[in-house]
């Protein structure tokens, strides 16, 4: 799909944001207050690590809400492996052919397709 | 609304931006039509902005200086002062982080934010609109339109079709109202969709945004591809982007650099030192000393089109592209900046 019909495609794709204007609102931003992660419930993290089972087992792809303190990340992909001893899960974009490990502690979010 | 089952998602535009500060900024210029314009003398006399009170006489954003000030003898006529608009612009974003934190500016004067979690705090979409209206202007005297949907796109178009012509200046477009609200309007009026690609669709037969949501995708997407289906999304107000305030930390694709030359340049070696100067400017806002900085100049009959890139080192792949360019614009010639030095090659005569 192109990017320009994902995620904020359209809007990226046609900003018209002087260079000036957009280093000062960076900066602007960069000085607000910084964020912390949220603190997950115990049930909602087993839920999460339900969720991406289903996706390494079944192959589904599902949505990864990952913390950034400038601002949260969303991934969507599919789950190849978890390692349960360096909380971590090795992950596939689905964007691009890009692999990667995630450590558990940054996901705050996982949403799964209705059918799972 | 209110209940926010549905994300709620505002677009918040400002009335003649730059001409509205300068008359925040000069009291003395209210209730006197006013434009904001580059210099005639160094040939960029054009119309950046008019107050409602000039565009009553008929004056348009990118006119001449002269053609406006024939239709209104009494204009104030005030050079930009664009840090002074960033300054403001920055200052409205604050306003509307203090309602929410999903604000994301859209240009120097729109910006959208996503209220669906403020409604408990500050009231119903239209109450926060009328908030936020209300301290922009008390702040610094500028007037906010609001378009209030359920996604980007469509709070777009509410704000641009409606609310800037209704009187309160605030317009909510929910979806169940879009077919009967936003389809009769004039194609020509939708997001994105500009005069020439009006007149394509004209020529389809389409005359109406409601028109182009009944097109068949298929046949929109074997005329324009990928943009052909971001036409028929917006017509049907499907939209999921997300308000993301922090999307401006991607790294810059492209650095450039441009200039009004006094008078018509005729010669080459004229030409020559105006892209020199161009080449050290962008090789300096690069700041990637022992990079190389690329320019293509194309010399057409009555228009000279430069095309500057950066390349991060790996120059071997430079040359490549450099030449399969020359055999397609035989009158092109290529400037290098490597760190602070500049390098002119002539790759054809013209």
């Amino acid at each position: 799909m192109s990017k320009k019909l994902q995620g904020n495609g359209i809007f990226e794709s046609s900003r018209m944001m002087l260079p000036e204007h957009r280093e000062a609102y960076i900066i602007h931003q960069e000085q607000l207050k910084h964020r912390t992660p949220p603190l997950i419930d115990p049930q909602a993290a087993e839920e999460m690590e339900r969720i991406m089972a289903s996706s390494m087992h079944g192959g589904f792809t599902i949505s990864l809400t990952l913390f950034s303190e400038p601002e949260d990340i969303r991934l969507a992909g599919r789950v190849l492996r978890m390692d349960r001893q360096l909380r971590r899960i090795y992950w596939e974009a689905s964007s691009a052919d890009k692999y990667e490990w995630i450590e558990l502690e940054r996901i705050i979010d996982v949403e799964a397709p209705d059918e799972l | 609304m209110a209940k926010a089952n549905h994300r709620v998602i505002m677009l918040a535009d400002c009335q003649s931006f730059y001409a509205s500060v300068e008359k925040s900024t000069h009291p003395e210029y209210i209730g006197k039509p006013l434009v904001v314009s580059g210099d005639p003398a160094r040939r960029s006399g054009i119309i950046l902005a008019a107050c409602p009170l000039a565009k009553q006489y008929g004056i348009k954003t990118a006119e001449r200086l002269g053609e406006a000030l024939n239709k209104c003898p009494d204009l104030i006529v005030v050079r930009p002062h664009m840090e002074e608009y960033i300054r403001v612009s920055l200052h409205i974003t604050e306003i509307l982080q203090s309602f929410t934190d999903l604000v994301e500016p859209y240009s120097i004067d729109e910006q959208h934010l996503d209220v669906t979690g403020s409604l408990a705090l500050f009231g119903s979409p239209e109450e926060i609109a009328r908030q936020i209206q209300h301290q922009v202007r008390s702040e610094t005297g500028i007037y906010v339109r609001v378009g209030i949907s359920y996604c980007k796109i469509v709070s777009k178009m509410a704000c641009d079709i409606f609310a800037k012509k209704n009187k309160e200046g605030i317009y909510v477009l929910p979806a169940e109202n879009i077919a009967r609200d936003l389809w009769p309007t004039p194609i020509r009026e939708m997001f994105m969709v500009g005069s020439r690609m009006s007149r394509h669709l004209y020529n389809m037969g389409i005359h109406t945004i409601g028109d182009l949501a009944q097109t068949p995708l298929h046949k929109l997407k074997s005329r324009w591809g990928v943009n052909g289906e971001v036409l028929w999304r917006i017509a049907r107000g499907m939209d999921t982007s997300p308000v993301t305030p922090g999307s401006f930390h991607q790294q810059q694709k492209g650095v450039g650099h441009q200039m009004t030359l006094p008078r018509d340049y005729a010669s080459w070696d004229e030409i020559k030192v105006v892209m020199l100067e161009l080449c050290e400017q962008v090789g300096s806002a690069a700041g990637i000393r022992g990079s190389w900085v690329m320019s293509l100049v194309y010399l057409a009959k009555e228009q000279i089109m430069t095309i500057l890139q950066v390349s991060h080192g790996r120059r071997e792949w430079m040359i490549p592209r450099i030449l399969r360019m020359k055999c397609t614009k035989p009158l092109m010639y290529c400037f290098f900046v490597i760190g602070t030095a500049c390098l002119f090659v002539e790759l054809a005569s013209p």
